[in-house]
């Protein structure tokens, strides 16, 4: 009997424009004869040239221009590079600074997270191409998105005085202070808001899940007082702990030929930032009530399919909600005092600021002479994760062919919802609208 | 309430002019009844910021395919809109899809648009000279608008 030999197959994805932006976001994946050439996801990093702009501005200026880098993280980078500052010119915060801060923090948290899981995770897997048929088929699921999305955003305006690029912010303390009595009505909006909580994990439960999983590395933050979103040292779940100082013996960067971007790698060849590395290093610090969630999900550590990153999204939510109500609580019985800032204790100095934006680590590094920046530098999380995106594409792709080869969108359109479910930080710093106008405008 | 909210982004130079006619108003006047918002690249925070308000004006770098620091008021309704969202990151959610967003939310709040023609937008603080020129122009062209009553079209 004559033996067919089946030919091995062959892939070639090259999606460009992904994200309507020339030259940003490409995700290009060649399989020849059965092997994974090229698995790759491509971004242009704007915060390397960002580190040029603000040499020469004084200290009192920088986390101004910071807060501009994102308009959805904008408190996170506020956050690190207000760090950054304090650290290089010897600025103590005060504990009701810090209290305000991790109160904003948590806003922005919660606010990005509910975007993340309701607006680009839930279409997917629900099998709609986008949110917007989600209007029609699900109005109360995507009123619900709002209404958390519009509290979370409401939390940021009571701390920092207005909503989007916290301008009451300040190196060593804040030029705004939130009232007793908006404090309180806070408070009554996020207890009435566990609802709408439970309703997400219980959305969020029906999601079918690509069934993937890849041992990595996870790094995050930790702190021995809280789960660590605003400061801490930078932990590794190799079972290794170091100090934000010590940054760049962690990201390690490195050139890597088919991107603008630098990769990062630890003790592995790559590492994962955001939600899911949060969860993995730091569960047990968790709100009781967000390991309850991350139990009625099936999240338990350590947790290996990044797709459940939106699933650590939404316990960290919870998190959000209940540790939220347990700041108000202690800033109400302390009573809200209008501090002036700390002022610097020297003008020189050499501070690096780690924070866990929502996609993950961010640090900002500067050196300071008279008061002005002299040096910087930005490593945002997306850069972080490349890598380790890559590196699931490249272990995710034989699986698909494996399962809907030659269903080419098929496969497609499952690698991007693993790019997704990192929610990478792609075009960040521009928005311009395009506009063509209708006939006889 | 009538809200004027500057959109875009100071550090890629003309993409920020809606931000630098907000500060302009501020510096001078601002108009009564009026709250003037720096709105920046929050995306769909816009959504919230119109949806509290009695009338919108968002002012906004938008590439029209004019001459550098032109000025034309339009409502969402006079542009294509082609349907596309946010469909990789959210740090694409741009103007285009907030005016879609408002449609779909079926929230009714009147909305006008100060689009500004930019000449260059890249990453580097601070605006051409054309569009330097068109902000103290947005600024009166907003006195005008908001003086008139917001029921009237701006011309």
């Amino acid at each position: 009997m004559a033996v067919e030999t089946m030919a091995q197959p062959s892939l070639d994805i090259n999606v460009h424009h992904i994200t309507r932006l020339e030259g940003h976001g490409n995700l290009v994946i060649n399989v020849q004869d059965g092997t994974v050439e090229e698995a790759h996801f491509h971004i242009i990093e704007a915060p390397r040239l960002f580190e040029v702009m603000v040499k020469g501005h004084s200290y009192e200026e920088l986390h101004h221009m910071t807060s501009r880098i994102c308009g959805i993280c904008a408190v996170s980078h506020t956050s690190a590079s207000l760090q950054a500052t304090e650290r290089a010119l010897g600025i103590e915060i005060s504990e009701q600074t810090r209290l305000l801060r991790l109160l904003a923090f948590h806003g922005e948290m919660a606010s990005s997270h509910v975007l993340h899981v309701y607006f680009l995770a839930a279409p997917d897997l629900l099998g709609t191409p986008s949110v917007v048929p989600l209007v029609q088929t699900h109005p109360d699921v995507v009123r619900r998105a709002m209404r958390l999305k519009k509290l979370f955003y409401d939390q940021c305006a009571v701390v920092l005085g207005r909503h989007t690029h916290p301008v009451a912010m300040e190196p060593g303390g804040f030029s705004h202070f939130p009232t007793e009595k908006e404090l309180v009505a806070l408070k009554e909006r996020l207890i009435a808001a566990r609802a709408d909580l439970e309703a997400t994990v219980e959305l969020c439960q029906q999601l079918p899940l690509p069934d993937f999983a890849r041992e990595t590395e996870y790094v995050s933050l930790t702190d021995p007082h809280r789960y660590a979103f605003y400061e801490g040292d930078i932990k590794s779940s190799e079972g290794c702990v170091v100090p934000p100082e010590e940054y760049r013996a962690v990201t390690n960067e490195y050139v890597v030929p088919h991107s603008t971007a630098k990769h990062a790698r630890w003790h592995r060849d790559a590492y994962a930032v955001g939600a899911l590395a949060r969860f993995n290093n730091n569960h047990p610090q968790l709100h009781p009530k967000a390991r309850e969630a991350a139990q009625a999900l099936g999240l338990t550590a350590p947790c290996t399919n990044p797709f459940m990153n939106n699933v650590a999204q939404v316990v960290e939510t919870v998190h959000c909600i209940e540790d939220s109500i347990a700041l108000i609580d202690t800033l109400l019985d302390k009573g809200v005092k209008p501090e002036k800032p700390v002022p610097p204790a020297r003008l020189e100095g050499d501070g690096v600021g780690a924070v866990e934006a929502p996609r993950g680590i961010l640090f900002h590094h500067y050196v300071y002479e008279k008061g002005h920046c002299v040096k910087a530098n930005c490593i945002i999380p997306t850069a972080q994760n490349l890598g380790n995106i890559d590196r699931d594409l490249r272990a995710f792709t034989p699986q698909l062919m494996a399962t809907y080869y030659p269903d080419k969108e098929t496969i497609r359109h499952k690698l991007e919802m693993l790019i997704r479910s990192y929610d990478p930080c792609i075009s960040c710093s521009v928005h311009l609208l395009e506009v063509e106008f209708k006939e006889g405008h | 309430m009538i809200r004027v909210l500057g959109v875009g982004n100071p550090l890629m130079g003309d993409d920020g002019v809606g931000i630098a006619v907000i500060e302009y108003l501020w510096r001078e006047t601002v108009p009564q009844g009026v709250e003037v918002v720096d709105a920046g690249t929050g995306g769909l925070d816009l959504v919230h910021l119109i949806e509290e308000a009695d009338a919108a004006v968002i002012v906004d770098a938008v590439e029209m395919g004019a001459a550098p620091g032109t000025l034309k008021w339009f409502r969402p309704q006079d542009v294509k809109q082609n349907g596309e969202l946010c469909h990789l990151s959210l740090h694409e959610t741009r103007l285009g899809a907030v005016l879609q967003w408002l449609a779909w939310l079926n929230i009714r709040t009147p909305v006008w648009i100060l689009g500004i023609q930019p000449a260059a937008v890249r990453l580097g603080a601070g605006l051409s000279l054309p569009v330097q020129r068109a902000v103290p122009q947005a600024a009166q062209l907003i006195h005008e608008f908001v003086g008139a009553g917001v029921s009237a079209s701006p011309t």
